[in-house]
């Protein structure tokens, strides 16, 4: 007798699988060669990265696989994201490296747990079936509480962490219980069969819409829209800073691939329901975000708000999708990639301060130009790109989402989200006018920290060559979508 | 179709990007080198200002269209192009970016000591922004140009400012990029529409003036309020204006000059390049709002000025009133309005921006702006007084210097428009002479200098040529305006007839 095996695609999960191995050659490092010091582990994780990179581009030329029954799909839109989040941890390790050691903190538990997450949101990236998404999900999350617990002498560190845990633990129950529901009604968790359940409406037409509301909600937390967003300032706040600069990209990055996909290839016969809440969510999240950050005297606290109002950006984006306004979905994959270094960039040198013994109140931007110029420069590029203004890659993020607004004939979201980002303006304007135009007030000593400098000048670039050459980001982010 | 380049070579871009290039030199010119940063500044500057002596003189006046034309595709699948050309209505304002410029960056050569490099820099990264705002005829370009003098000035108030500099650069800044943004979300607006017609989606001027006429009513009206707001608030027409006061008076003296000389007619420009000819029915619908705005600016930046008793904040609110007159006579929709209004534009550039640097002429000596306490300083200063009091008579619109074409150019089209608008305007010319002539007599002929009386004598270099020069001009526009208006007539009517308001271009008012 033969047991029919499902048909395995193990190229489609290369990417996985190289993670897999990287995590656990940094473990198997510590075990064998328990003295290795020095760049060993960051090299070692960015090779990692890189191959995995490797692979990911390598299936950007396959078309699309659907396999392991059915639960994961090797497509240009996981391949998207898995180049997103590869950048975003490859960036992440270039500029944790110093902090690392300043503070001497264990570096193999912090990489190996990196690489976990990275691997997790490549998962729900490419999830094609309910449960593979919640595995995802969970892989992503449950390795970003450690890292922002890892200050573990800092109490503030360790109140993030816990928060974040407690109200993420509660925000994956509630996705459970919404992908239960759906299991229940449609009598499957692939994403193809609930489309197709769901395009046939009919009386149980309410329980999959409640079980849409259970997920989005879900999902909300993730990508912490409002009014799901209260863990974010302290998570934010209290993890290492750069913690925070990885987690504020990459985990809304990975958490929207995943609402993305799940509202666009599971639920798109829904679109009538779940566009409206999107909207006033996004309208929400847009607003509290921009609103709350005015009124911080922590850049560190002001960019963690700042954050959940780029989320409402991106929601804005997603709201508008449509099978004929599938700009909706690219401008959040454009906006998820520009994002990676606005953001990192500038969490980056807020943590680049922090290594020289500067903080991260106000004051102490006072004069960073003067006293720092490539890094007073680098920040001030990185808050004229999440304010949106032209040659920055920020800008293109912003028009497209309200592009795509336009198109569905939401002119008025469109005009409403462009003056919410004036409003936004107000708040990076404070910051810049202090790097800019102020005294220095703070001393800032100096120690090496190349690759740190790497990193931050790898965004800064970015920032300003998107800026101008954004058509093949958003060509790719376009192929992602229609595949 | 597109306009042609007679000249074959890419001189609007060099003439554009050569200040942003300066600026990139002047940063890696090391710090203590300050002469050399100030040299390269205005090398830079000036050799800009030749280079625009050479467009000037490849420019063929009395043609319709575009001029010096420069089309690449930038990026092809969306549809936007690096498009930059020249026409009557862009290209003396255009000269006088460069003009102004040239003086902003030699009358600081001898006045600015802190943080030199950036300052210059900044200077000359403003000049790209505002040289590029006047030739870009694809709206994304023109957006990011706009954008682009909003830091460089900003910085300039904020860092080399007086006062409460902080916080008027911080208005300043909001207030624009309000504005723009604003703006911003209509040209996303026009890319949707104009992607759905043949040829795909396109932003480019010559193709958007085509499209234009047959949107619906609806989306012009969106058209005319969403670029509207921007243009008013960089004007700055009543009730925007609010921002300008503050600005002009923290800034430094060289920023006065660029943001009163250049910056407030990109508002102007705006109004004619860009939100007319996208609205062309709307326009003529709602010109009735602008036009009451602009009489309401008239007077009640009139009745402010007379109020004032700080010489730059005079300046400054006589500004707002001006600016009225360039709003007036753009909505007034005859060619003699819009004639006058870019006249008025060119001129108040030309005296506005002499009058600050006399303020900074001043302030440098006596260290006061108050006009309670200066006084008597002609018997001090007399070839400066002299100067200065001729750009005054000027800014009140006397015969024979600039403002009085571009007035009385805008009071005729007024006039035409609708007689009762001259009511207004008669005002105006009374409280004009009045604030005008009573600030001349306070600070220059009544009273007595008090304090030293040993004032350093005029720089000849950085204060007397220029003021001197910008003087001349303003009388050559004054005495000899045929040729200005034969360069801007074609362009003029041209968006008049595009307009479709009948025009009987032979009566055009030539003094």
């Amino acid at each position: 007798m033969q047991v029919p095996l499902p048909s395995i695609d193990l190229f489609a999960v290369s990417p996985l699988i190289a993670m897999t191995v990287t995590a656990s050659v940094l473990l198997l490092i510590t075990i064998f060669a328990p003295r290795v010091r020095g760049a060993v582990y960051p090299l070692v994780t960015l090779a990692g990265l890189l191959v995995t990179l490797g692979f990911v581009l390598a299936l950007l030329a396959r078309e699309p696989v659907v396999t392991f029954s059915g639960s994961w799909r090797a497509d240009q839109f996981s391949q998207y994201f898995g180049v997103t989040v590869l950048l975003a941890a490859m960036l992440a390790v270039l500029i944790s490296d110093s902090w690392l050691r300043l503070h001497q903190v264990s570096q193999v538990e912090y990489y190996a747990v990196l690489v976990c997450s990275t691997a997790g949101m490549i998962v729900s990236a490419s999830a094609y079936d309910l449960m593979t998404l919640f595995l995802g999900i969970e892989l992503m999350s449950v390795p970003t509480y450690v890292l922002t617990g890892f200050a573990k002498h800092r109490r503030e560190s360790n109140e993030g962490a816990m928060k974040y845990f407690l109200l993420g633990a509660f925000s994956s129950a509630i996705l459970l219980y919404g992908m239960t529901w759906t299991y229940g009604v449609t009598g499957s968790t692939r994403f193809d069969q609930i489309a197709s359940f769901a395009a046939q409406g009919g009386a149980a037409r309410p329980a999959v819409l409640l079980a849409m509301l259970l997920m989005v909600a879900g999902l909300g937390f993730k990508v912490a829209a409002v009014p799901f967003h209260q863990w974010t300032p302290d998570a934010y706040q209290g993890a290492p800073t750069v913690v925070t600069a990885f987690m504020s990209v990459a985990v809304k990055a990975g958490a929207f691939a995943a609402l993305v996909r799940l509202l666009t290839q599971a639920l798109p016969g829904m679109l009538d329901d779940w566009r409206p809440i999107l909207i006033v969510i996004s309208i929400l999240t847009m607003l509290i975000g921009n609103l709350a950050a005015i009124a911080q005297t922590d850049v560190k606290r002001m960019l963690a708000y700042s954050s959940i109002g780029h989320t409402g950006f991106m929601l804005v984006g997603l709201a508008m999708w449509s099978r004929d306004n599938t700009l909706g979905a690219s401008s959040v994959l454009f906006y998820a990639l520009a994002y990676v270094f606005m953001n990192l960039g500038a969490f980056g040198v807020l943590a680049w301060m922090e290594n020289h013994g500067g903080g991260t109140t106000l004051e102490h931007m006072d004069g960073l130009f003067a006293r720092a110029p490539a890094a007073g420069l680098a920040l001030g590029i990185f808050l004229l790109g999440l304010m949106g203004f032209p040659l920055t890659i920020g800008l293109p993020a912003k028009v497209f989402v309200f592009l795509s607004a336009v198109r569905a004939g939401h002119t008025w979201l469109a005009v409403l989200g462009f003056l919410i980002s004036a409003v936004a303006a107000v708040y990076y304007l404070r910051v810049l006018a202090r790097l800019f135009a102020y005294e220095p007030r703070y001393a800032l000593a100096s120690p090496r920290q190349p690759l740190m400098v790497l990193g931050l000048a790898i965004c800064a670039t970015a920032t300003v060559v998107f800026g101008l050459l954004f058509v093949p980001l958003l060509d790719f982010a376009e192929r992602a979508v229609g595949s | 179709m597109y306009g042609d380049n007679t000249l074959g070579f890419p001189i609007l871009s060099v003439v554009t990007l050569l200040p942003a290039v300066g600026a990139l030199l002047i940063a890696l010119i090391p710090k203590p080198a300050t002469n050399a940063v100030r040299w390269t500044a205005v090398a830079v500057a000036g050799v800009d200002m030749l280079l625009m002596l050479l467009v000037l003189g490849s420019y063929t006046a009395g043609r319709p269209g575009f001029q010096l034309v420069e089309r690449v595709e930038w990026a092809r699948s969306l549809g936007l192009q690096y498009y930059l050309g020249v026409d009557g209505i862009s290209i003396l304002l255009y000269f006088l970016t460069a003009l102004l410029s040239l003086v902003a960056v030699v009358y600081s050569f001898g006045n600015v000591e802190h943080r030199l490099k950036e300052y210059y820099a900044a200077l000359l990264v403003l000049e790209t922004g505002m040289l590029g705002v006047f030739v870009a005829l694809d709206l994304v370009l023109f957006y990011v140009f706009f954008e682009l003098t909003l830091i460089p000035m900003a910085l300039l108030i904020a860092v080399w400012g007086h006062g409460r500099k902080m916080y008027s650069a911080l208005k300043f800044f909001l207030y624009t990029f309000a504005g723009s943004l604003l703006m911003l979300a209509a040209i996303v607006s026009v890319y949707v529409q104009t992607s759905g017609q043949a040829g795909g989606p396109t932003l480019n001027y010559v193709d958007l003036v085509r499209q234009a006429p047959g949107w619906s009513s609806g989306f012009q009206t969106w058209m005319f309020w969403g670029f509207f707001f921007a243009f008013a608030v960089k004007m700055p027409l009543f009730p925007f204006h609010t921002w300008l006061p503050d600005a002009h008076v923290d800034a430094p003296t060289a920023g006065s000059v660029i943001l009163a000389g250049v910056l407030l007619k990109m508002g102007g420009y705006g109004f004619l390049r860009w939100q007319i000819p996208l609205s062309p029915d709307a326009s003529r619908q709602f010109a009735a709002v602008p036009i009451t705005l602009s009489v309401i600016a008239i007077l009640y930046g009139a009745y402010i000025t007379l109020m004032q008793r700080d010489l730059k904040k005079l300046i400054a609110y006589s500004s707002v009133a001006t600016m009225g007159f360039v709003v007036l006579g753009i909505f007034t929709f005859t060619t003699q309005g819009v004639q006058g209004a870019l006249i008025q534009m060119v001129s108040h550039g030309l005296i506005s921006g002499a009058l600050f640097l006399g303020v900074g002429v001043i302030y440098e000596r006596l260290h006061t702006r108050e006009i309670a306490k200066l006084g008597g300083l002609a018997t001090l200063m007399g070839p400066f007084a002299a100067l200065f009091v001729i750009l005054s008579l000027g800014n009140l619109g006397l015969p024979g210097l600039s403002a009085f074409v571009g007035e009385i150019l805008v009071t005729v089209g007024a006039f035409i428009r609708n007689p009762l608008l001259a009511v207004p305007v008669y005002f105006y010319i009374v409280v004009s002479a009045a604030y005008m002539l009573w600030m001349v007599a306070r600070v220059f002929y009544l009273g007595k200098p008090a304090g030293d009386h040993n004032l350093p004598p005029m720089n000849l270099w950085q204060e007397t040529l220029p003021l001197a020069g910008l003087a001349l001009l303003s009388v050559l526009i004054g005495v000899w305006a045929t040729p200005f208006l034969q360069t801007m007539e074609p362009s003029v009517t041209g968006l008049l007839n595009y307009l479709g308001v009948p025009q009987d271009t032979g009566t055009a008012f030539t003094p």
